[in-house]
């Protein structure tokens, strides 16, 4: 009896096994989901899959037409349909696996389908179990198809090398780093516009065309990806772009500037450049007569990274000179990404959602006149606190020193 | 025609002849019911010494003759025409011993006029260690069957005992299963004596007790328990020696059939008991208060109460640096349950939960997959089989011949399988580290199990996933802490939790914090002296008792 109890126990184990089994040779992992809207309206879904086959190696099974091509191991699929999901499933007639979308590492909106809103494509990929929230959003400029065929021997496939982008976003800060999951909750939350960074694909300039010769090298690819620049949205909709300097005022702004050069012009036309270590940032509203007022509060530390002027860093005021340089080159980075925001009617610097923090009474009374009457007329004070830390293995700069030799 | 039939007459004439051939001359009646006889040891023991010298020798021939090997030699002893007669296996004395102690000294030594009986050729006479008296047959033949030589003296109805035993052993080697860099380099041998010896060379203290049991109604090969009096709980050893006083059959030829008679669950695949053949290992488990249980003609001692952490402990351990031993001993720790989940992970994550893998590894993992026939699980399957056939081949073959099989199997399974796209070569690193770390399971007997239990939870995960792989280590674990060895919990200290002991479980502390004996021991005094080197370990033992 016991017997047969443990035996029926183990048996119901089994009935309910293997339902969600995948075989991984049985499923196309896609990198990279593009969504663009047809004039009509109709939504045109761009995946990028991954083909084992050129990556196993050896000669059973790669796409090697020959030898003079390079196997790709991916291949992009195009499929239409009138919803998100409709268009999905339209992929299953062309790619030749289940295509499997847990793996994605990236979400693309062309700028067509941005400017027509994306609330409304967007809902399925929140919906989905198969799309992860951590993966970074871009805004495509130009061809999405010619984005997602840039070559490039480092990485396997474009949205591999889209991905490395982002994680090498602190070196410059030139473009913001936004997550599905951020941008989802910067669509729906009080006082915050959304943005995400905008990429799209460049001509290469270090590709030459030559005549084909016998033993020359492999060309150099004729694309490049580039990611640089933010793209506002208004409610849902994409209403313009940052460019690279004013996305890196956003940053300073948010405390998300992790890194980068910031060049700073001394007068008589000397160039200093700072190495950015860190920031921090803290907005404050003010409540005055006349409505409210921001304190944008930014510290902000640095090294010396190069100095191509005749400068002595042992001196204390030569520090505080340049700190100040700093300061100003920063504070005008902020100002400048804010007028253009303050052009685009678009609080992405979110504003209104620290008044609502601070100040709910009086933000619900602005909350409605807010993008159109008071964000394009707000009265910011942007506060800089920049600290120089190090300056590198010498103190005096080299022109310094040539120059002194001359004298 | 009639020629073939003649010719065939003489052939089966000849083969009748050839069969008859060396027929034995017939015996007399009386000799020929002695024959076929069977003796039975009870029997033997209802019949006495008698004082009649013709008539002990007449029984010894009915019950022992026909044996080749069976000696008998009979003598006037010295001094006088008493006759005597010493009997013996041939070939299982130390023939020197016999002729110069015992019969040299039994014709010549006997001063002339003197009384001569038992005792005084005992007393005076015999120059042999172990003497014993023995009043009926059944111990006259069981001291001759275990290589002794018995005295018959004339008019005497007692006769003696003589341990001249002397046989061929096998020398003291290095243990072949358990070796060790930095560790002695004796194992123990198939004599039993020869074992005693050499935990009795480790142990200087008469607390030392070696109790010695006949088991096997053939063989009654000797069992010897040891056990350090005042360390060990007298409870566990009265249930040793009960339970091995229960064992009732045949023949004993080595310690699984002891151990198999007396463990506590005998339904399980995990050794209740450390099987060891190193010294070293057994006196460490005496001083913890435990028993060993040597058993004649066996290399490997005994030793319980087991517990699955002393298992994964390695002599080694104890013969480096105590940090540098932690560390390996949670090496060998990680590969112990890597063993079991090694390839049913694999089989789980790629099959169920390929989400769970970064990026990149996932594609590589792809492309491995790619043009692999076989699901993948049925490949790990494959290729768990094939790698158990290996080891199995490779251990029952002689040295030269095991060293083909392995590179048939190296060239085939590495390479030719993977190169026909029959498996992944991911696969193949995978059930080989998989197998790899099953040795590096110190003990043989645990590491078995392990790769056993891989299987049905390799069936598991490739039905149920994580999950599966789940259920069944949570199975397995329900079954170990559900064990008992000698009433010892086979998970102790680990559960239920004994906090001191576990600085030989987690680390291997320095023997200087390893203070306290483990719980088996019931007197449970200091190891190390916590008075420093002042108080002498004698005096503390007197104190203590």
């Amino acid at each position: 009896m016991r017997f047969l109890l443990a035996g029926l126990t183990a048996g119901l184990l089994l009935l309910v096994g293997c339902w969600d089994m995948r075989e991984l040779e049985d499923l196309a992992f896609v990198t990279a989901v593009a969504v663009d809207r047809l004039p009509s309206g109709e939504v045109r879904l761009v995946v990028q899959a991954f083909n084992p086959r050129a990556l196993a190696g050896g000669t059973q099974g790669a796409i090697t037409p020959s030898a003079s091509v390079p196997s790709k191991c991916y291949r992009n699929y195009e499929a239409r349909g009138k919803t998100v999901f409709a268009a999905v499933r339209e992929l299953a007639l062309k790619v030749p696996k289940r295509p499997y979308f847990t793996q994605s590492r990236v979400l693309l909106f062309t700028e067509g389908a941005a400017r027509r809103g994306v609330a409304e494509v967007l809902d399925f990929f929140e919906r989905s179990v198969e799309i992860r929230k951590i993966i970074p959003v871009f805004v495509v400029r130009g061809d999405v198809l010619e984005l997602l065929d840039v070559p490039n021997p480092h990485e396997s496939c474009p949205a591999m090398r889209l991905e490395g982008l982002v994680r090498e976003q602190s070196r410059t800060s030139f473009f913001p780093v936004v997550t599905f999951g951020e941008f989802l909750g910067m669509l729906v939350s009080e006082g915050q516009e959304a943005y995400c960074p905008v990429v799209r694909a460049e001509r290469n300039p270090t590709q030459k065309l030559r005549p084909r010769e016998p033993l020359a090298p492999a060309p150099e690819p004729a694309m490049e990806i580039k990611v640089g620049g933010t793209a506002v949205f208004r409610r849902d909709r994409l209403v313009g772009f940052l460019n690279e300097r004013e996305s890196r005022g956003l940053l300073w702004a948010k405390g998300k500037v992790g890194g980068g050069a910031l060049v700073l012009s001394l007068e008589g036309d000397k160039e200093v450049t700072v190495d950015v270590l860190r920031s921090q940032t803290r907005i404050r509203p003010h409540l005055t007569p006349y409505g409210p007022k921001f304190t944008v509060e930014i510290r902000e530390e640095g090294n010396v990274a190069e100095a191509a002027c005749p400068l002595d860093l042992s001196k204390l005021e030569v520090v505080r000179q340049l700190e100040a340089a700093q300061a100003a080159a920063i504070k005008a980075e902020v100002e400048q990404a804010l007028r253009r925001a303050k052009e685009l009617k678009a609080d992405i610097f979110g504003f209104g959602a620290a008044l609502h923090r601070h100040y709910p009474q009086e933000w619900k009374k602005l909350k409605q006149k807010w993008s159109e009457e008071v964000f394009p007329y707000l009265e910011v004070e942007v506060k800089v606190d920049a600290k120089l830390r190090r300056t590198g293995l010498r103190s005096k700069s080299l022109l310094q020193e040539v120059e002194s030799r001359r004298r | 025609m009639r020629m073939g039939k003649k010719l065939k007459d003489l052939l089966v004439q000849s083969k009748l002849k050839r069969r008859l051939a060396p027929a034995p001359p017939p015996l007399p009646q009386e000799d020929r019911k002695a024959e076929k006889k069977v003796w039975e040891p009870g029997e033997l023991k209802q019949i006495p010494i008698s004082s009649s010298l013709e008539q002990n020798l007449a029984l010894v021939k009915r019950v022992m003759g026909g044996n080749a090997d069976f000696e008998m030699r009979e003598f006037v002893l010295g001094g006088g025409e008493k006759r005597a007669a010493i009997i013996f296996m041939a070939n299982m004395v130390e023939r020197s011993q016999l002729n110069r102690q015992i019969l040299e000294n039994l014709m010549f030594r006997i001063p002339k006029d003197q009384k001569v009986d038992l005792d005084f050729l005992r007393d005076r006479v015999i120059t042999v260690a172990e003497v014993c008296e023995v009043r009926d047959f059944w111990e006259v033949f069981s001291h001759v069957t275990e290589g002794c030589a018995v005295l018959f003296v004339d008019g005497e109805n007692r006769a003696l005992g003589l341990d001249v035993r002397g046989y061929e052993r096998r020398a003291i080697e290095e243990p072949v299963t358990e070796s060790t860099v930095r560790g002695p380099r004796d194992g123990f041998v198939e004599d039993v004596e020869e074992n005693i010896m050499l935990i009795r060379r480790r142990i200087k203290t008469p607390n030392l007790v070696m109790e010695r049991v006949t088991v096997g109604r053939l063989t009654r090969s000797v069992v010897v328990l040891a056990y350090i009096k005042g360390l060990v709980n007298p409870a566990l050893v009265e249930e040793v020696k009960k339970r091995i006083a229960q064992i009732d059959m045949d023949a004993v030829y080595g310690f699984r059939y002891v151990e198999e008679m007396i463990i506590d669950n005998p339904y399980t695949f995990f050794p209740q008991a450390i099987c060891t053949e190193r010294p070293d290992r057994v006196c460490g488990a005496l001083t913890e208060g435990r028993v060993v249980i040597l058993v004649d003609t066996s290399p490997f001692a005994l030793i319980v109460p087991a517990s699955l952490p002393m298992l994964l402990q390695t002599p080694e351990d104890y013969y480096h640096i105590s940090g540098i031993s932690t560390a390996i001993r949670w090496l060998r720790y990680l590969a112990f349950i890597f063993s079991v989940v090694g390839s049913p992970l694999y089989v789980a994550i790629s099959n169920y939960h390929p989400d769970m893998i970064p990026a990149r590894l996932l594609l590589s993992l792809a492309a491995a997959r790619e043009g692999v026939p076989v699901p993948a699980a049925l490949e790990a399957f494959m290729m768990e089989v094939a790698f158990e056939l290996l080891r199995e081949a490779g251990i029952r073959l002689p040295r030269q011949v095991g060293q083909a099989v392995s590179i048939v199997g190296a060239l085939i399974i590495g390479e030719a399988a993977v190169r026909a796209g029959l498996v992944s070569p991911l696969m193949v690193i995978i059930v080989a580290a998989t197998g790899i770390a099953s040795f590096t399971v110190p003990s043989y007997e645990l590491g078995v199990p392990m790769r056993l239990l891989r299987f049905p939870i390799l069936f598991l995960a490739a039905t149920l996933g994580l999950f599966g792989v789940v259920v069944g280590l949570l199975a397995i674990l329900i079954h170990l802490a559900g064990l008992r060895s000698f009433g010892l919990p086979y998970l102790s200290p680990l559960a239920p939790l004994k906090f001191g002991e576990l600085r030989d479980v987690l680390v291997r502390a320095p023997f200087w914090a390893m203070r306290t004996r483990p719980e088996t021991s019931k007197r449970n005094w200091f190891r190390v002296s916590p008075w420093g080197r002042s108080q002498r370990p004698e005096e503390e033992h007197r104190r203590e008792s």
